[in-house]
C-alpha cells in the first residue's frame, strides 16, 4: 500500500532552547520551521502509519473533530511533499 | 492545527544567528609547512594528497552553501603553508574567482612569495590582501618562527606593498611577548602594513606544553588596553579588534570586540575535508567527503549546543555581554576541556 514516508535526505530537530521545529534537507541545504503538530505529524510518518491511523493519533491531543484533523494533515502531507520533505511511495 | 509556518520564511534560530550578513571559511589547503614555529596549532606536517580536484569539490560545496544561505562568503585560505604548491593553489584561485565569494585572504608565512607570484596573486580581484605572521621583535620573532624569519617577513611586506597588494599581520599574543605588541606595531607603520590582527596564544598541536605562555586575565586586559588605546590614536597600520572580549573595553564602540563565531557564522575546513567549528577548537564535526556542509550545520549536536547561550557555564552564563562577545569557546576548551566553560582568561566580575 501506497504511503507518505519521510525523505531520507530530511532530518527533524526540535530545538529546545528557542521551542522551535525544523525540517533540514541536507542535501539540498532547505530549512523549514515547523509547529508542534507538524513535527508530529513527520515523526509519526517514520513509524509508517497509515493516514487514518497519523488522524486517530492526533484526534486525541486535540479539541477538535477528526474531519478537520483529516483535512489540514492532507493539506500539510501535501504541502511537505511540495516542499520535498516527504515523498508518496 | 496550523501550517502556516512550513514556507522557511518565518524566523527560525537561523535566522536569529543572522548576526553577520558574511559567513566566514577557514580553510587549510594543506597540513605541509616549511616552518616549524614554536607557537604552532598544528598536529603534524605530513605530505598530504592535494589535489585540484578535491579542491574544487570542497569550494563548490561551501559556494552552493552560500548562495542557499544568501551570505555573503568570506574565504581564508591557507595552510600550512599555502605556497608549497603554488600551482595548486592558483588553480583553485582561478576558480574561486568565478564563483560567488565576496573576498578572500591569503594567511601565509610569506617565506615563498617571490615577486613572480605576488605579480600573479595581484590579478585576482577577490584577494582582499595577504596575510603573514610576525610574533614580536626581532629576537623573540625569531625564536619563535625561526632565525632570519623577521628580516624575510619584512622583505616579503615590503614587496607586497610595492606591488599594491594589501598586507595584514598576525601576531598571536602570550606571555613570551606581550610587551612587543606596541612596539611591533610602530614598525608595521613604518612598512605601511595596512591592517594588525592580535589573537590569543592557546596552548594546542605543536605548542600544547607551552601552558606558561597563557595570559592571565590582567594581563590579557592590560595588552587589549593597549591595543584599543593605539587603535584611537591612529590606524596605521589598523588594529583589527573584532574578537571577544574587547567588548569588555567599550561596549558601545562597534569598532571593537565581536561574538564568537563558533556555530553562528564561521566553519573551518581541514586538507582531508574535516569540518572543525574553528581552527582552534580541534572538534571534527564531519567531513565533507563523507557528507554535506547543510548536514554537518545543521545537525551537529555540538553546534546545537553550543548556539544556546543558555549552556555556557561560569561568569559567560548570564554574561550582559553574551550578544557580542560568549568568550572564546578554543581557549576554554584548551585550558579548562570545556567548551562551554566560561573563557579562563576574562577580567569581567561576576
Amino acid at each position: 500500500m501506497k504511503r507518505y514516508v519521510l525523505n531520507k535526505q530530511v532530518r527533524l530537530k526540535y530545538d529546545k532552547a528557542s521551542d522551535k521545529y525544523y525540517a533540514f534537507c541536507i542535501d539540498t541545504g532547505d530549512h523549514f520551521n515547523l509547529n508542534k503538530t507538524g513535527f508530529t505529524i513527520l515523526n509519526i510518518l517514520n513509524e509508517e502509519k497509515s493516514l487514518d491511523e497519523i488522524v486517530t493519533l492526533l484526534s486525541g491531543d486535540m479539541i477538535v473533530d477528526e474531519k478537520s484533523v483529516l483535512s489540514d494533515t492532507i493539506q500539510f502531507l501535501e504541502l511537505s511533499e511540495k516542499n520535498g520533505i516527504i515523498a508518496y511511495m | 492545527m496550523s501550517i502556516d509556518d512550513l514556507t522557511g520564511k518565518s524566523n527560525s534560530v537561523f535566522e536569529e544567528l543572522n548576526y553577520d550578513e558574511e559567513f566566514y571559511f577557514q580553510w587549510h589547503i594543506t597540513n605541509e609547512c616549511n616552518l616549524r614555529c614554536k607557537h604552532c596549532y598544528h598536529e603534524s606536517y605530513e605530505k598530504d594528497d592535494v589535489n585540484i580536484k578535491r579542491l574544487i569539490e570542497i569550494a563548490d560545496h561551501l559556494c552552493f552553501a552560500l548562495n542557499k544561505w544568501g551570505k555573503k562568503g568570506s574565504f581564508s585560505i591557507t595552510g600550512g603553508e599555502p605556497l608549497m604548491n603554488s600551482e595548486i593553489l592558483f588553480q583553485l584561485l582561478d576558480h574561486l574567482e568565478t564563483r560567488n565569494i565576496d573576498r578572500i585572504d591569503l594567511l601565509t608565512n610569506g617565506t615563498l612569495l617571490t615577486d613572480n607570484i605576488i605579480h600573479r596573486l595581484k590579478e585576482y580581484k577577490k584577494l582582499r590582501r595577504l596575510q603573514l605572521s610576525l610574533e614580536g621583535l626581532q629576537d623573540t620573532n625569531d625564536k619563535i618562527r625561526g632565525i632570519n624569519s623577521y628580516d624575510r617577513t619584512f622583505d616579503a611586506i615590503d614587496n607586497i606593498k610595492r606591488q599594491g597588494l594589501a598586507v595584514s599581520i598576525m601576531m598571536t599574543v602570550g606571555r613570551h611577548n606581550h610587551d612587543e605588541v606596541i612596539p611591533l606595531a610602530e614598525e608595521l607603520a613604518k612598512h605601511d602594513v595596512d591592517v594588525f590582527i592580535i589573537d590569543r596564544f592557546i596552548p594546542e598541536g605543536q605548542s600544547s606544553k607551552l601552558t606558561s605562555w597563557v595570559l592571565s586575565p590582567e594581563e590579557i586586559r592590560e595588552v587589549y588596553t593597549k591595543a584599543y588605546e593605539y587603535f584611537k590614536r591612529t590606524l596605521k597600520p589598523r588594529f583589527l579588534l573584532y574578537r571577544t572580549l574587547f567588548c569588555l573595553l567599550n561596549p558601545d564602540d562597534h569598532h571593537i570586540g565581536a561574538i564568537c563565531s563558533v556555530g553562528n557564522n564561521a566553519l573551518t575546513i581541514m586538507p582531508n575535508g574535516d569540518v572543525l567549528p574553528c581552527r582552534r577548537l580541534p572538534i571534527v564535526l564531519g567531513n565533507l567527503f563523507e557528507t554535506t556542509l547543510y548536514d554537518i550545520w545543521y545537525t551537529s549536536p555540538f553546534l546545537w549546543e553550543i548556539r544556546n547561550p543558555g549552556n555556557l557555564k561560569g561568569k559567560c552564563n548570564n554574561c550582559e555581554y553574551i550578544p557580542i562577545c560568549r568568550g572564546c569557546r578554543a581557549v576554554a576548551y584548551a585550558l579548562k576541556g570545556d567548551y562551554l566553560a566560561e573563557d579562563p582568561q576574562c577580567w569581567k566580575e561576576k
